[in-house]
C-alpha cells in the first residue's frame, strides 16, 4: 500500500469501506422488510388475484411510476425524466469506463467512445435541471414548502452538487485536461475493483465528484432513499386478494399478541 | 347550530382555502373514563414512565407489522398524497395532509429507531397525537395516491395502539368496544331490547304488506347467519335497510337468522389497531356461525363490517371452513341479493322509486380494501347493479370524488361522535361539494350507500351545509320499496 500517496491512500480506505456499508446496509434492509410479518391482509384496489397480477402490478408501478401519474401529473413527468436520466447516466459512465479499457490498449480511442462523453453530459443536464425542479418544488408550492424537512433538501442538494462536479469536469476545464486524467482514473478503478491499488488522479473536479458520491452511498441506506428496496415491500401492493391462500399461510397460528 | 362551527364552502371545483398548520389542532375527541379502560387491558390513565412503556409498543409493532415497518422509512415526502385527504380539503391544516400525520409518528420513529433528526415523546407531541390522528378516518385515500402505497391509515391504526397502551382512550371507541364485549353489540342493545325492537318491526312489516315478513333471531339451524351493523336495528334510515333485508330473505325463501351473541358487524377495534381486541370481536361472529349451525355468513351494509369480515377473519380466527363448501367466506348482503334476483326469485317494481333520482355514494371501506361477490371491482358493480334493478333514475357522481376515488363520509373510523363535529364538518366537505354539484346538475335528490357509519354521518351532517337530511338511503331501503311482495 506504500506506493501510493497520501490522498490517495485516503480514497481507497473510505471507498472500500463505504462499499462496505452500502452493500450491508441494503442487505440489512432488504432482510428486515423481508422478515417482518404482515398478518392482515391490506391489499389496496384495484387488488389482483394472483401472484402474476401482483408482478404485473408492481412492474408497471416501478416502471412507469404509474400511480404517481394517476394521483400528480407534473410531478410524474419530473420525476420520471429524473430517474429515467439518472438510470442512463450510471449506464453512460459504466459504458465509458468499459470502452476505454477496451480501446486504450491499442492507442486510440473508437468513435463510440467518443460520442459517450457528449451523451452524457447531455444526460448530466437533464439529471441537473430536474433536480432543481424538484428542489423549487420543495420552496415554491406551498403544501409541499411544509412538509419539507431537512432531510429532503440535503439529499437534493448533494445530488446537484454531484451533478455540477461532474457536469463541470466538462465544462470548466479544457478537454485536454479531462484527457489526461482518463488513463488515471481507469486504472484507479480497474485497480481498486481487483483489490490492488493505485494514485487517484489528483482534479479537484473529480475529487469534488467522487467524495460526494462517497458520502451519499453511505448515507442511502439510512435514509428515505432507501424507497427503492421497501417499495417491493410494501404491503398494500405486493400481496394478492385472495383468501383461500390466506387460509393455507394459517395466520391465525402465529398471531401475535400485541 | 350552524354558527358555532367552520362551514366549508361548496364549490363547483375543490379548492382549498388556505394553509395554515396547526390551525385545527385543538380538536380531539373526549378521552375514556377508567371504567372503560381497564375492561380492555389498558391503563386507567397515562402514568409516570409512559414514554418507556410507548417505546416498547412502537418497537413491538414495528417488528410485527411490515406495513408500518416499510411505511416508516420509505416515505420521500413527495407531496403527491399530500391534497388528497378529506380532512386536509375540509380544514387546510397541513397536519392533515397524510405525509403530514404521518411524520407526527415517523419523527418519533426517527428518534428512536434511526440516526436521522427527530423528536422523542412528549407530552406535546400526545397533545397533537389526541387531536390529529383522530383526524383520519382511516380511508386510504392516500394509499391509493401514493407511489409507494403508503397506508396512512396503518400509521393511525398504530398511534392509536400506543396511545391506548399508555392510557390515552378515547370514550366512543371504548365505549363502542366494551359494549360489543359485554353485551354483543356497539349501542348495547341487550337481548331484550332486541326482541322488542324486532317484534315491532314485524308487526310494522305486517302492517303495511299484510305479509308474515319475520326477523329471526337466535334460531339454530337456519341456513344463513346475518350480521348486520346494529344501527340497522334502531337508527334511521338505517332500519329501512334491515326490513329490506327481511323482505330478501323472505322471498328468497332461504332461511336465517340474526343472533343476539354477535348483532354487531362493526369492529371498533380495528380503529384503535388492537390486534387482540379485534380478533375478539371478530371471533364473536365466527363462534356464532358455529353455534348456530349456518352455512353462510351474510355481512349487512356496512363498510367496515365488511372489511373485518371478509379481510381479517381469515387471518385473525382462521378461515370459516365449518360453512357450506360454496360459502367459505361471509358475503355481502349486496351480493347475496343480487344472486336472488338474477335467480329471478324477486319482482321488482322499479316505478316505486321513480320519485327518486338517485346517486351512489361509495364507501372506502369496500372501495379500496375488498373485493364484492368474489369478482374484481363488484364492490362498485353489485351495488349499481342493484341500484339499476330497482329504480330508473341514477346518476354518477364525479369520478374523482368516488368509486375507487371515493371521499369518506368524514367520519368513519371512530369519529362518529359529537364532540368532534367540527372535524366531521371538515371531513365530510369534499363527498357533499360532489352531492350538491349533481344535485345542482341532475337534480338529484337521494343518495343511496351501504355503509352504517356514512348514512349516520350524512345524516347529521347535511344539513350544516344546507341540504336535506332526507336524502339519505341505504340500498335495501330502495330495494324494499321495489319489491314486490
Ligand atoms: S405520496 Fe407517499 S411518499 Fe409521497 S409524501 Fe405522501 S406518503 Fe410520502
Ligand atoms: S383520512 Fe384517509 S386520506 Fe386522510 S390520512 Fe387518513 S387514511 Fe389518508
Ligand atoms: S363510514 Fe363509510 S365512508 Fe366513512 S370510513 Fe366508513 S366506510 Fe368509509
Amino acid at each position: 500500500m506504500f506506493h501510493i500517496n497520501f490522498i490517495s491512500f485516503i480514497y481507497v480506505v473510505i471507498s472500500y469501506i463505504t462499499f462496505v456499508v452500502f452493500v450491508c446496509g441494503v442487505i440489512y434492509k432488504f432482510l428486515i422488510y423481508m422478515k417482518t410479518p404482515q398478518f392482515v391482509n391490506i391489499v389496496l384496489t384495484p387488488s389482483p388475484t394472483s401472484r402474476k397480477g401482483v408482478y404485473c402490478r408492481m412492474l408497471s408501478n416501478i416502471i412507469f411510476l404509474r400511480t404517481l401519474f394517476k394521483s400528480d401529473k407534473f410531478l410524474w413527468l419530473i420525476s420520471y425524466l429524473f430517474h429515467l436520466s439518472f438510470l442512463a447516466i450510471l449506464l453512460q459512465h459504466f459504458l465509458r469506463h468499459i470502452t476505454f479499457d477496451f480501446n486504450s490498449a491499442g492507442g486510440n480511442l473508437s468513435y463510440f467512445y467518443n460520442i459517450l462523453l457528449p451523451i452524457g453530459f447531455i444526460i448530466g443536464l437533464v439529471v441537473f435541471v430536474t433536480l432543481l425542479f424538484l428542489l423549487f418544488r420543495r420552496f415554491f408550492i406551498e403544501r409541499v414548502k411544509y412538509i419539507s424537512l431537512f432531510q429532503d433538501h440535503f439529499i437534493l442538494i448533494l445530488l446537484l452538487s454531484i451533478a455540477l462536479s461532474g457536469l463541470s469536469q466538462v465544462v470548466f476545464q479544457p478537454v485536454g485536461e479531462l484527457n489526461k486524467i482518463m488513463p488515471e482514473l481507469d486504472h484507479y478503478f480497474n485497480n481498486l475493483i481487483t483489490l490492488k491499488t493505485s494514485n487517484i488522479p489528483l482534479n479537484p473536479y473529480f475529487l469534488l465528484h467522487y467524495t460526494l458520491i462517497l458520502v451519499l452511498l453511505n448515507y442511502l441506506p439510512f435514509s428515505k432513499l432507501i424507497h427503492f428496496i421497501g417499495v417491493i415491500f410494501a404491503p398494500t401492493l405486493n400481496r394478492e386478494d385472495n383468501f383461500s391462500l390466506e387460509n393455507k399461510l394459517g395466520m391465525q397460528d402465529k398471531y401475535p399478541t400485541l | 347550530m350552524t354558527e358555532r362551527y367552520r362551514i366549508p364552502i361548496l364549490r363547483d371545483k375543490l379548492k382549498v382555502s388556505s394553509i395554515l398548520p396547526g390551525i385545527v389542532g385543538d380538536l380531539r375527541p373526549f378521552s375514556a373514563p377508567e371504567k372503560n379502560m381497564i375492561p380492555l387491558g389498558f391503563p386507567k390513565k397515562l402514568e409516570e414512565g409512559w414514554q418507556q412503556k410507548a417505546f416498547g409498543i412502537f418497537k413491538k409493532i414495528l417488528d410485527n407489522n411490515k406495513a408500518l415497518k416499510v411505511f416508516m422509512d420509505i416515505c420521500v415526502r413527495c407531496g403527491a398524497c399530500s391534497d388528497k385527504c378529506q380532512f386536509f380539503l375540509g380544514s387546510g391544516d397541513i397536519y392533515n395532509t397524510p405525509v403530514g400525520r404521518a411524520e407526527l409518528l415517523r419523527k418519533v420513529y426517527r428518534y428512536y429507531f434511526t440516526n436521522l433528526k427527530g423528536e422523542p415523546f412528549s407530552e406535546n407531541l400526545l397533545k397533537k397525537w389526541m387531536s390529529y390522528f383522530y383526524q383520519c378516518s382511516e380511508c386510504r385515500r392516500c394509499a391509493y395516491f401514493c407511489p409507494y402505497g403508503i397506508d396512512t391509515a396503518e400509521i393511525t391504526m398504530a398511534a392509536r395502539k400506543i396511545m391506548h397502551e399508555i392510557g390515552l382512550g378515547v370514550k366512543y371507541i371504548t365505549d363502542s368496544i366494551n359494549k360489543v364485549l359485554t353485551i354483543g353489540n356497539n349501542i348495547g342493545l341487550t337481548t331484550k331490547a332486541l326482541k322488542s325492537t324486532i317484534n315491532d318491526l314485524e308487526e310494522e312489516l305486517k302492517e303495511d304488506t299484510g305479509k308474515d315478513i319475520k326477523i329471526p333471531l337466535d334460531e339454530v339451524g337456519a341456513e344463513v347467519l346475518l350480521v348486520p351493523p346494529s344501527a340497522d336495528f334502531f337508527a334511521m334510515p338505517h332500519m329501512e335497510s334491515l326490513i329490506g333485508y327481511a323482505k330478501v330473505f323472505y322471498k328468497s325463501g332461504i332461511s336465517y337468522t340474526v343472533s343476539s351473541y354477535a348483532s354487531e358487524g362493526a369492529n371498533f377495534a380495528m380503529f384503535i389497531g388492537d390486534y387482540e381486541l379485534t380478533k375478539a370481536l371478530n371471533k364473536r361472529i365466527w363462534d356464532e356461525a358455529k353455534r348456530l349451525k349456518v352455512k353462510r355468513v351474510v355481512i349487512g351494509e356496512c363498510g367496515h363490517a365488511w372489511r373485518a369480515a371478509y379481510c381479517y377473519s381469515n387471518a385473525m380466527n382462521g378461515p370459516f371452513n365449518f360453512l357450506d363448501n360454496h360459502f367459505q367466506q361471509p358475503q355481502h348482503i349486496c351480493e347475496f341479493t343480487l344472486d336472488i334476483m338474477n335467480k329471478g326469485l324477486i319482482k321488482l317494481d322499479k316505478s316505486a322509486n321513480d320519485d327518486k333520482i338517485i346517486t351512489y355514494h361509495d364507501s372506502c371501506n369496500p372501495a379500496r380494501a375488498t373485493k364484492m361477490g368474489n369478482v374484481v371491482g363488484g364492490q362498485f358493480e353489485i351495488p349499481r347493479q342493484l341500484l339499476s334493478k330497482v329504480a330508473n333514475k341514477i346518476v354518477e357522481m364525479d369520478a374523482a370524488a368516488n368509486r375507487e376515488r371515493t371521499f369518506c363520509c368524514g367520519a368513519g373510523a371512530g369519529l362518529l361522535a359529537d364532540e368532534i363535529m367540527q372535524v366531521r364538518i371538515n371531513g365530510a366537505y369534499p363527498k357533499v361539494n360532489a352531492i350538491n354539484n349533481v344535485m345542482k346538475s341532475h337534480r338529484v335528490n337521494t343518495v343511496a350507500m351501504i355503509c352504517a357509519i356514512c348514512k349516520t354521518q350524512f345524516n347529521t351532517i347535511l344539513p350544516y351545509y344546507g341540504l336535506d337530511r332526507d336524502m339519505v338511503v341505504g340500498i335495501h331501503q330502495l330495494i324494499s320499496n321495489a319489491i314486490v311482495l
